[in-house]
């Protein structure tokens, strides 16, 4: 008896694509619906874990664009602290689609939210957009004002160039301004400004709002760069704390995962030139196999995962086989440890702000 | 006060010879640590046996630190052919190149801390060394007239024919950022500061014509302001 399953690939069976298969040999790319060439600009954004993409890129040799780099007489390792490279602008983790929306809008200047900046108690600027880009904050508001400029037309000009972005969905948990909507990337309070129930609101984007703003996120997009294509990514990095009481913060990760996944399932079904990477998948695939590829805060992704994640994203956006390396001797420990816990720490989850008991 | 002691780079011999030209006056010691035989001038708090040497050989009731003095040129003396400015924090309304790339304060006073590190420690080695009082002289101000420094350009010849002398506003700033690090470092370590005369300052804050010796050095008129500033 004929049935569909028979004419299915390899891929389609968990015994075939997953189970029989050593940990680090799982693809669960599929069939990707465009490539990125050599000479392709790529840009990235969004959460924390999409730190971990730039760097990738490099190493696969792809054309990252970086439109904001640190100053050649800067110290390379400075410049990071700063946090110039880690994205190709310097607009740190984007966690949410809103958020998103609104530095494409903000950058062509639509959007100017009333609350444009935190005084400092000893002096200086915090960008509320960019809680922790600048360590110490601005030093003036003149400076930030100048610095914020800068910034923007970086933003303009890597949605220009760019051929592909690559975003990362993070979260659907934010606080956003009850005056005009705009999205902060902390709650205020923790990295800057002063928390006022009155003029701070709680928001958990459903599927239909990550959707929409995506979607509105890629017309603007289009509108100055027809020829751009977007690669969606989840992070697979838990969320430091909810802010729903009556919610374990497993379940709200759950929930959260959950909404953007289907959110990205639903744009790159929907709209053209829009695809799903599936790094969360590969990240979580470990769990099938009694393995992780998070560190001990069971949180942060470790170099292997990402390594994984690199050799099915050479391969399937662009036909690079990037050799596995040697299976790694467990457990970690002593210097192969620490090295690994050091790269984890240079990757900033400015979340982390919001636990500080 | 009868005998001073000077540890210090290239900015001390200005003083040293103001110190010359007034003949009489208190014993001073001049130890210039820019030669070779001084390096490193300190390792992990100790300063270099040479220099303790020189110490030794002369106490003293003063102690002059003219460390350093002249890193922030090495960012900011000619143009950069990625040309920056930035806003200096505690002056926001001073003058910024629309044309320029903006660099945030905090991260050029950063990396001037990770240039001026070694300079810092021997400093707080040689607090740590002596007893009695310690004056730290800041570095004169910049130069403001660019052809001035392009003929006189110090070591910084081939870089100055090939780029020039970046705007005196600009190499103004980065002295003032600059001196801020050496300022806090004298607070932490129970050092006073000792600014630049105001005498010795045009109406810019930079230095006046007659003071001028090469492009980042004043001249033997300038060290007997210092050297008046030290004995007051």
């Amino acid at each position: 008896m004929s049935h569909p399953y028979e004419f299915q690939p390899d891929a389609a069976f968990w015994r075939r694509a997953v189970a029989a298969l050593p940990p680090e040999a799982v693809n669960p790319a599929g069939v990707a619906p465009f490539h990125i060439a050599p000479g392709d600009a790529v840009v990235t954004a969004g959460s924390c874990f999409a730190q971990h993409i730039g760097p990738m890129l490099e190493a696969i040799r792809f054309n990252y664009l970086v439109t904001e780099a640190a100053h050649p007489l800067v110290d390379a390792g400075l410049a990071r602290r700063f946090n110039y490279g880690v994205f190709s602008a310097r607009y740190g983790n984007i966690y949410t689609a809103r958020q998103l929306l609104q530095l494409i809008r903000r950058a062509y200047g639509a959007f100017q939210p009333a609350e444009d900046g935190w005084a400092l108690a000893g002096g200086g600027w915090v960008d509320p957009f960019r809680p922790q880009i600048q360590p110490g904050g601005f030093l003036s508001r003149r400076e930030y004002e100048l610095d914020r400029a800068r910034h923007f037309a970086a933003v303009r000009e890597a949605f220009e160039r760019l051929d592909v972005f690559v975003f990362t969905l993070g979260l659907t948990e934010a606080w956003v301004s009850r005056v005009d909507g705009a999205v902060f990337t902390l709650c205020p309070g923790t990295a800057g400004g002063t928390f006022d129930p009155e003029r701070h609101a709680f928001v958990n984007f459903t599927a239909e709002e990550v959707v929409a703003d995506m979607t509105a996120f890629a017309e603007a997009l289009r509108r100055r760069n027809a020829r751009a294509k977007l690669v969606l990514t989840v992070s697979p990095v838990p969320l430091v704390a909810t802010a729903r009481p009556e919610t374990h913060v497993l379940a709200a990760t759950t929930y959260s995962k959950a909404v953007l996944r289907v959110a990205a399932e639903m744009l790159a079904r929907t709209l053209p030139g829009v695809m799903y990477f599936p790094a969360y998948e590969i990240i979580m695939s470990r769990a099938h196999d009694a393995g992780t590829y998070f560190g001990p805060d069971r949180r942060e992704v470790l170099g292997p995962g990402v390594a994984h994640v690199m050799r099915v994203f050479a391969e399937s956006l662009a036909g690079l086989v990037v050799p596995a390396p040697a299976p790694a001797p467990a457990p970690l420990s002593g210097t192969a440890y620490t090295s690994e816990m050091a790269a984890a720490v240079q990757v900033n989850c400015d979340e982390v702000a919001l636990d500080q008991g | 006060m009868r005998r001073i002691f000077v540890l210090g780079h290239s900015h001390l011999t200005a003083l040293q010879r103001a110190r010359i030209e007034a003949g009489a006056g208190p014993e001073m010691a001049f130890c210039g640590v820019t030669h070779a035989d001084f390096h490193p001038e300190s390792v992990e708090g100790r300063l270099h046996p040479a220099i303790m040497a020189q110490i030794e050989a002369m106490p003293a009731e003063l102690y002059v630190s003219m460390l350093g003095g002249n890193d922030h040129c090495v960012l900011c003396l000619v143009n950069d052919p990625r040309p920056f400015d930035f806003v200096l924090p505690e002056a926001p309304e001073l003058y910024t190149d629309p044309g320029a790339e903006i660099v945030p304060a905090g991260m050029l006073r950063a990396e001037l801390l990770r240039r001026v590190t070694g300079h810092l420690d021997t400093l707080a080695a040689f607090r740590a060394t002596v007893h009695g009082p310690m004056l730290h002289v800041e570095s004169p101000p910049p130069i403001p007239s660019a052809a001035f420094i392009a003929i006189n350009p110090d070591t910084f010849g081939p870089l100055l024919a090939a780029r020039g002398a970046a705007p005196s506003l600009l190499r103004y700033k980065m002295w003032r950022l600059h001196s801020g690090l050496y300022r806090e470092a004298c607070e932490r370590l129970g050092i006073t500061f000792l600014p630049a005369p105001r005498e010795m300052q045009d109406e810019h804050g930079m230095l006046p014509p007659e003071a001028w010796r090469d492009a980042t050095h004043a001249n033997t008129l300038y060290g007997r302001h210092v050297l008046a500033q030290i004995l007051a």
